[in-house]
């Protein structure tokens, strides 16, 4: 009976310890995380004319080694000094590394305005607070893979292998700032042993913001173009997505349905071939301390 | 106690002297039986189950003749599919057996072996972790099913006349070892008298493999063309003797022709004209298929990204 007792609490026990155990687990290839160094700056409060510097700590969980666009700045005006306008530093990050099924994340320390320098507010008034906030900007691609089945006729015989005209496919990929769900295939046959592939899935962001790959050091929200290239590896790159703006995919909302259609001749019954999507973009994060009081004289 | 010990052991003694008794029981036909062709499979660690994107590694299959019939040499082809090849550096073609491949007889129980090498596999698109691909070959051979029916031959004019019976003119003439080992078999031949003075067979064919049958008049490369198989899909060459046997076939009534498998049978309809004797007799009934059959295989392999 103890023993039951002993099984009964044991059990839940080890579920718990497993999912503890997942929660651990780093996020794979999911980009560049940023967080404020503890007390650069000091989070509470600054003290008129007090030194101060911003220390960030970039990681890459990204399998690239990459250039980012980091920036500070601050919600007070500039005549109260603190952290001028448009502050950033070029920084280049190595790519995280592979070890069995572990992720080791690069990381980098950047400081502003140097490593030896600081800013510091000035003539404050009472009751004034200030933000400091950075931004991190880089460019992403995000590798998404399936193996799909793609049969010349709705008649031909694809003895154990499901292989249907339409169907959804499995997606494999690493965690990352835009990701892709709801693959679906379909195969419009068209005689002469050719076909048109359709291709179609949901592209979906995950978090922070998603910008033009080639405006970095320059983002505007007027164009938040991404670039998507499928390739049935081996066959053909030569897919046609839409909707596209000059053959790139305007990407404003959190989610998208893209279309891709390709023409193939197949001399086999059937092939199962990789797939591969790729979308290229610029992902945006950000950090804000808060609100930080800055205090005057007086009031120490 | 003891007396429940004994019973258990007497039962089990029991079951077991059955079973041997059973697999002892010898063949009523000149046939070993049974429904194999040649088998394929991949060789193990050709290729291996995991490699690197960097690496070729050999591709082979193992073909055992599990059937009756021989395979002369290049007869039975073997090729890979369902894969864009040039990605595998593999090539879209058969290749042949190098020398006979023998069947089984009553005497050898097992058929004859041989290894095809298909050729040096080297991965040539990029690789990100890992790619899992399903790698499937398929063997193409022209294959003989051979049966001798023991056919039980009179009328029901002989019948009525008095006639001795010395077989039964109704029924199941299919025994075992009475058709030989194939991936096509005629699985019934049910015969019944027809008329004054005939005799009327309904012959079951049925394919008993795993595979397709085609015509074996096609090549196996006629196959990967969509028109020609459709021509040639299910079709089964039949011969059936004496010659004064009449079947229904697709192009006309004879002893041979053709016959079109449908979802993986057909019964063929046969008649014979009995002459007026003393009595019924039995007389051997040959039934010869002749066709081209595909069987496959397939193996998981993992491709690893190369990592230095």
């Amino acid at each position: 009976m103890k023993i039951l007792k002993l099984i009964i609490i044991l059990i839940p026990l080890l579920f718990i310890a497993q999912c503890a155990q997942f929660g651990q687990r780093a996020p794979s290839g999911q980009g560049i995380s940023l967080n404020f160094l503890k007390n650069q700056p000091p989070i509470d409060l600054l003290y008129d004319n007090q030194n101060f510097r911003v220390g960030l700590e970039l990681t890459n969980y990204g399998f690239k080694d990459t250039k980012a666009s980091v920036c500070v700045y601050d919600t007070v005006a500039d005549f109260f000094g603190g952290i001028p306008s448009n502050v950033c530093e070029q920084v280049q990050i190595n790519a995280a590394e592979k070890s069995g099924n572990n992720i080791i994340p690069e990381v980098k320390q950047v400081y502003f305005p140097s490593k030896s320098q600081t800013y510091f507010y000035k003539e404050i008034t009472k009751g004034m607070t200030t933000n400091i906030i950075s931004d991190v900007i880089y460019p992403y691609e995000t590798k998404a893979n399936s193996q799909i089945c793609i049969k010349r006729d709705e008649n031909v015989k694809t003895t154990g292998v499901t292989c249907e005209l339409s169907s959804a496919e499995q997606v494999i990929q690493d965690s990352a700032p835009l990701t892709v769900s709801n693959l679906k295939k379909d195969i419009i046959p068209r005689g002469n042993n050719e076909i048109s592939l359709l291709i179609t899935f949901d592209v979906q962001k995950t978090y922070g913001e998603i910008l033009d790959k080639n405006k970095i050091s320059q983002p505007t929200d007027e164009d938040k173009l991404i670039d998507i290239n499928l390739n049935l590896k081996g066959i053909t790159q030569n897919f046609i997505c839409n909707p596209n703006k000059a053959g790139r995919i305007v990407f404003k909302e959190n989610q998208k349905t893209i279309k891709c259609e390709a023409i193939l001749t197949l001399s086999q019954d059937y092939i199962v071939n990789p797939l591969e999507i790729m979308i290229n973009y610029a992902h945006k994060v950000s950090k804000s301390t808060g609100a930080i009081k800055l205090v005057i004289e007086e009031e120490i | 106690m003891k007396k429940t010990i004994i019973y258990i052991l007497l039962i089990s003694l029991v079951l077991f002297g059955g079973q041997c008794a059973q697999k002892q029981k010898a063949a009523e036909g000149p046939f070993v039986g049974g429904a194999k062709g040649v088998d394929i499979a991949f060789i193990a660690g050709s290729p291996p189950t995991e490699f690197s994107q960097t690496d070729t590694v050999p591709v082979k299959v193992l073909l055992k003749n599990n059937g009756e019939q021989d395979i002369n040499a290049e007869d039975a082809q073997v090729k890979v599919y369902g894969i864009y090849y040039p990605n595998f550096g593999l090539l879209d073609q058969y290749k042949g057996t190098s020398s006979i491949l023998r069947g089984i007889t009553q005497f050898e129980k097992e058929g004859g072996e041989q290894q095809v090498e298909i050729g040096n596999l080297k991965y040539t698109q990029p690789v990100t972790n890992f790619e899992d691909i399903t790698l499937r070959a398929k063997v193409c051979y022209p294959y003989e099913t051979k049966s001798q029916i023991k056919a039980c031959l009179g009328s029901l004019e002989i019948k009525e006349k008095g006639g001795e019976q010395i077989c039964e003119l109704t029924g199941e003439k299919v025994k075992s070892g009475s058709v030989s080992a194939a991936p096509i078999q005629v699985t019934s031949v049910n015969q019944k008298p027809y008329a004054a003075n005939q005799i009327l067979f309904e012959i079951t064919i049925q394919n008993s493999g795993k595979g397709d049958v085609y015509d074996p008049s096609f090549g196996c490369i006629d196959f990967e063309d969509l028109v020609k198989r459709s021509d040639a899909e299910n079709i089964v060459n039949v011969e059936v003797n004496p010659a004064d046997v009449k079947c229904s076939f697709l192009e006309s009534e004879s002893n041979k022709g053709q016959i079109r498998l449908t979802t993986g049978k057909k019964i063929l309809s046969c008649r014979k004209t009995v002459e007026a004797t003393e009595s019924n007799f039995e007389q051997n009934l040959n039934i010869n298929l002749n066709y081209k059959y595909i069987d496959r295989a397939s193996t998981n392999i993992k491709i690893r990204e190369f990592t230095s």
